[in-house]
């Protein structure tokens, strides 16, 4: 029994300790930081980000990068806004807009899965073409929707809870399933792990891989219409910067780029320490063009605490 | 008589692997030869010496940073962060003129702090054991978020002449980025070939384990490999200010998947171990004479992304297709 409970600590990831660092530390130094309004308002801003970053940890398992899923987001927020401009329900536009995020993984996962190019290439390139197709399709303006509905996605409560925070925690306990109890998340974790072994097994590796990709398409599709509903317009830089948050929430969260270990559960830390630390640095009332450097920074330095501790404790199992 | 007997002898010792290895490393200077007669129909000013010297010296920041990119390649690595690192060193050292600092200094301090985000890319990397693209985009960040603070939002212009003339001065018709860029290709290219540690960079590209039991420090290697890129970055962010007269946070971005992009058409291969820079050139002006055409043809630079991200896949696929067709 106390084993177990030993056991448990040790695997709690080690960013669960920053960010409880963190909430102290904001607790003393930014006044307001614990109100309840400020906390729904960290949820509501994290709730994109854990959508995009559910995509990528799945892409990340496959050992992966999708390092197109930032400008999707604002591709897929674009594309809504046009249908919407020209007299689309803004239902079936929401919808087009995710589609258009899921058509883009679906290049993404062909170029990695049959053309066998690099990901990060494919991914890379891909978000070189699409930020040119954005800004084509938009002249690099911002599209400005108004509707009802998108006041109720924002800003919206359902059960008590906001309508962006419900809908980023259905889709995680959704992809919390499918990875735990379906042959989908099975194959992402073979597709990591061991391959070949799933190519011998039958199951169609190829296919299997671009259905991650789609996946992590579509999510940054449903990311893209939270962040559009919530800013009420689409605009393709949007999401410029958010691929890094989403793969250093991954990384923070204990996913690695090798054989296939980690998970979408913890991914959830990793992002709640992200949103915590941007909206604390805000209530701070630390000036804009400060927060990008310092993020940087803040991030890798996550990401290096997390890689030193795991050595360290590595290195003591192993004794 | 007997020449033609001698001749088809010849012939029939040519099998295939040969031909291919004869005609391999002359597809990519043919692809350069095509664009320009490509281009030439476009524009009857293209093959004019003015247009040509013009087209050089359009090309000499992206074959700067290209050949800091393409040493990384070699080592199987890749550096995400050069467009921030030439955003913020040229917004540095103009920082540092306009303040009054003289302009051979400003530009020492540039080119360090240049050093010192390809040192901390390394030591990420290798110290830390970051995957390099992970490394070397949060530094990107870094190094934009450090111009966003320096330039506190604004532009700055109006840069003594003496510093622009490192951007658009000549020697005699010569213009001296085209200078700049020709030296910095030279020296890497002979380190590359000619010395040691350049042959160790590409041992370790090709196979790290076996570089390092062959008594390879990698580590050290890989410091001075990402110290380079660095450099290189910081060499063409200074060109670009003094081509542009101006600084300005965010102005190095599109060159990372350029320099990218022009070390893969250069025939360098991702994998590492594989390429060298005068392919990195080859594909440089491929790449800026594509921008030109576009140019020629009165597209909006809009479309430039769209057409650098299409031209980098097209040329990655190749790049796979013929290795798997050579093997």
């Amino acid at each position: 029994m106390k084993h177990n409970f030993h056991l448990r600590i040790a695997n709690i990831p080690p960013v669960s300790w920053i960010v409880l660092v963190l909430f102290i530390v904001y607790g003393f130094f930014a006044p307001g930081f614990f109100s309840a309004s400020n906390l729904w308002n960290i949820g509501v801003q994290a709730a994109p980000l854990l959508v995009l970053a559910i995509g990528s940890t799945i892409v990340i398992l496959t050992e992966g990068i999708d390092l197109s899923c930032g400008i999707v987001l604002g591709f897929a927020g674009v594309g809504f806004a046009l249908l919407v401009q020209r007299g689309v329900p803004v239902w079936l536009a929401m919808l087009g807009g995710i589609l258009l995020a899921g058509l883009c993984g679906l290049i993404n996962g062909v170029m990695v899965a049959s053309l066998h190019l690099p990901p990060f290439i494919a991914t890379l390139g891909m978000a070189s073409v699409v930020t040119g197709a954005g800004l084509i399709s938009t002249q690099g303006l911002s599209i400005a929707v108004r509707d009802t509905f998108l006041d109720f996605v924002s800003n919206g409560t359902l059960l008590g809870i906001k309508m962006p925070i419900l809908i980023a925690l259905v889709i995680f306990g959704g992809v919390l399933f499918l990875m735990r109890y379906t042959a989908f998340g099975r194959n992402i974790y073979a597709l990591g792990g061991n391959p070949e072994a799933l190519r011998l097994s039958g199951a169609n590796s190829t296919a299997a891989l671009i259905v991650t990709y789609v996946a992590a398409g579509l999510l940054a599709g449903i990311a893209g219409i939270l962040v559009a509903s919530r800013t009420a317009s689409g605009h393709i830089a949007s999401g410029l910067g958010w691929d890094f948050d989403a793969i250093a929430a991954c990384i923070i969260g204990g996913t690695s780029f090798e054989e296939g270990k980690g998970g979408v559960g913890y991914t959830i830390l990793g992002v709640i320490l992200i949103a915590v630390l941007r909206n604390g640095l805000n209530v701070a009332g630390v000036p804009n063009m400060y927060q990008f450097a310092l993020m940087g920074t803040v991030v890798l330095g996550a990401i290096i605490f997390d890689i030193m501790v795991r050595r360290l404790s590595g290195a003591e199992e192993s004794r | 008589m007997s020449e033609v007997a001698e001749s088809a002898g010849f012939l029939d010792k040519w099998n295939g692997a040969d031909l291919k290895r004869f005609i391999g490393p002359l597809l990519r200077p043919l692809g350069l030869l095509a664009l320009c007669i490509l281009l030439s129909f476009l524009s009857e000013n293209f093959f004019t010496l003015k247009n040509i010297i013009s087209v050089l010296r359009q090309s000499t920041i992206l074959v700067v940073v290209s050949v800091g990119m393409t040493v990384v390649i070699l080592a199987a690595g890749i550096d995400l962060s050069v467009g921030g690192v030439m955003a913020l060193v040229g917004c540095l050292t103009s920082q540092l003129i306009v303040n009054g600092m003289p302009i051979a200094p400003a530009i020492v301090c540039g080119l360090a702090m240049g050093i010192v985000f390809g040192l901390l890319n390394g030591v990420l990397i290798c110290v830390f054991g970051l995957p390099p693209f992970v490394a070397t985009y949060g530094m990107m960040w870094i190094a934009d978020g450090l111009a966003m603070i320096l330039m506190q939002g604004k532009i700055i212009f109006g840069l003594p002449d003496s510093f622009l003339w490192l951007g658009s001065g000549y020697l005699s018709i010569i213009p001296i980025p085209v200078i700049i860029a020709v030296v910095v290709a030279i020296v890497f290219h002979f380190y590359l070939r000619k010395t040691v540690p350049g042959q160790e960079i590409y041992a370790l590209g090709a196979n790290r384990d076996a570089a390092r039991y062959s008594g390879i420090k990698t580590t050290k290697t890989l410091l001075l490999v990402y110290s380079l890129s660095g450099l290189t970055a910081a060499i063409a962010g200074i060109m670009m200010t003094a081509r542009l007269d101006a600084a300005e946070e965010g102005m190095g971005e599109p060159f990372t998947l350029q320099a990218i992009a022009a070390v893969v058409m250069g025939g360098s291969s991702l994998m590492g171990g594989e390429g060298g820079i005068p392919g990195t050139i080859i594909g440089a002006l491929i790449l800026t004479l594509v921008v030109n055409g576009l140019n020629l043809m009165g597209v909006s630079s809009m479309v430039h992304p769209l057409v650098t991200g299409g031209v980098i896949l097209v040329a990655v696929f190749f790049d796979i297709v013929t290795r798997k067709w050579s093997d």
